[in-house]
């Protein structure tokens, strides 16, 4: 195991402190936005600790989804639970005065967080140097479609996974709906021109390099996730310099597109067991055809929950709120 | 050490103050931050476990990993909702259990 490539260097040594000094100080600094920036920043730092582990396709998904659209939501939500707003809004209940409990409180914790953080720490010292799934996953990839493992396994092998991830998707901007929040896009002579115009140049850009990344899915780093996050980035900044809710007819559209990933994955799932196969399994000729085709989907409805979940306003909002 | 080790440790560091950040705090934002970072970490040591053999990544783990994230954010993005929606109705921006005000 002693290899070059494995060794461990100044660079690890720098990389892993940063990270959990950065967790240290992000979860314990004074200041709320403060926080949120450092987290950002964490993100990075953990796409390029993927980055130094082989883990392209994580780091790339990190740095969109885990430092870029978390970051958004989060700043967002900042701004929301900030401004008061209404009559009940800036009564300071009684005992919140700080984010934190005591500090006795908290130093009582501390003994409990080491004692939890001992046992992977544990575990991981005493693992076996087992090689785990490469070399089966290796030997069946021709079958999968694809060349990239990680996609043959997320598309192919674990189909399951991916299938119940979109599920969770779409249930969780269904729920963001649901949960009717008070209509908070900026107004709509908000935004200079400025944004509009670096709007209009970079979003067609986004979306060219979320196709880009989903076609190279299947042989290098990157696929249906990293794509779908690239073109929520795209959606994002696209609510923001706009400021507005698709009109009635892009309702149903909306819609269909969110439900898209898992409609088609089902679909073709259904379609195997009417063809004799087991559920969601698809080899040899067909199945590169099959999985870019539930790619595209699952690109679609990853970058449409995504926006969902970042604007938290079902398309039916300002329907309900206009005087 | 070898380098899975090494960030096998600094996983476990990380959900150590993670878990730290989410029982300390009483911010929902707080909270919500710090379960990220106890996410990320445990992402970090399947990452880590998977980079353990000589000859490349396991990428079964990976999958797994990438899966994870994109539930996380759907997890962040209903329960940042969630708090948005809590303040909406009562100004407030913690649970009184966490205030240790009784009957809230």
């Amino acid at each position: 195991v002693e290899e070059a490539a494995l060794a461990l260097s100044v660079f690890d040594a720098v990389l892993g402190l940063t990270l959990v000094g950065f967790a240290a100080v992000l979860l314990n600094t004074g200041d709320r936005f403060e926080a949120i920036v450092l987290f950002i920043v964490f993100g990075l730092l953990m796409a390029l600790t993927w980055g130094r582990l082989d883990a392209v396709d994580i780091a790339i998904a990190e740095a969109a989804i885990g430092a870029g659209l978390t970051g958004a939501m989060l700043l967002n939500a900042h701004s929301h639970l900030q401004s008061p707003r209404g009559g009940t809004a800036g009564r300071v209940a009684e005992g919140e005065g700080s984010d934190h409990r005591s500090g006795r409180a908290r130093a009582a914790l501390i003994p409990l967080a080491l004692a939890v953080g001992a046992v992977p720490a544990w575990a991981l010292h005493t693992a076996s140097g087992d090689a785990g799934l490469r070399e089966p996953v290796l030997r069946h990839l021709a079958e999968s479609g694809v060349e990239n493992p990680v996609t043959a396994v997320l598309m192919s092998f674990r189909a399951y996974d991916t299938l119940l991830e979109m599920a969770i998707l779409l249930c969780g901007a269904t729920a963001v709906w649901a949960l009717r929040l008070p209509l908070s896009l900026p107004p709509r002579t908000g935004p200079g021109p400025v944004l509009q115009t670096a709007v209009r140049v970079l979003v067609p850009i986004t979306v060219l390099v979320a196709g880009y990344l989903l076609w190279l899915g299947a042989h290098a780093p990157g696929g249906a996730f990293q794509a779908g996050a690239v073109l929520a980035g795209a959606g994002v900044l696209w609510l923001l310099a706009e400021s507005r809710l698709p009109r009635r007819g892009g309702r149903l559209a909306l819609r269909l597109g969110l439900s898209a990933g898992v409609l088609l994955f089902a679909a073709v799932g259904l379609t195997t067991v009417a063809l004799g196969e087991p559920f969601l399994t698809y080899r040899g000729e067909r199945a590169h055809a099959l999985i870019l085709t539930i790619e595209i989907a699952a690109t679609l409805a990853i970058g449409l929950a995504l926006v969902a979940l970042f604007s938290g306003h079902s398309p039916d909002a300002d329907r309900r709120e206009s005087p | 050490v070898t380098p899975s080790l090494f960030y096998g440790l600094v996983a476990a560091a990380t959900f150590g103050l993670g878990l730290h950040g989410v029982l300390a705090a009483r911010h929902f934002l707080r909270k919500i931050l710090a379960l990220n970072v106890m996410g990320s970490s445990v992402f970090l040591a399947f990452v880590a476990v998977a980079a353990r053999g000589p000859a490349g990544p396991d990428p079964v783990p990976q999958a797994m990993v990438l899966t994870g994230i994109v539930v996380t954010v759907a997890v962040t993005g209903v329960a940042l909702g969630l708090a948005r929606r809590r303040f909406a109705d009562s100004g407030e921006t913690s649970l009184p259990e966490d205030r240790g005000v009784k009957d809230g």
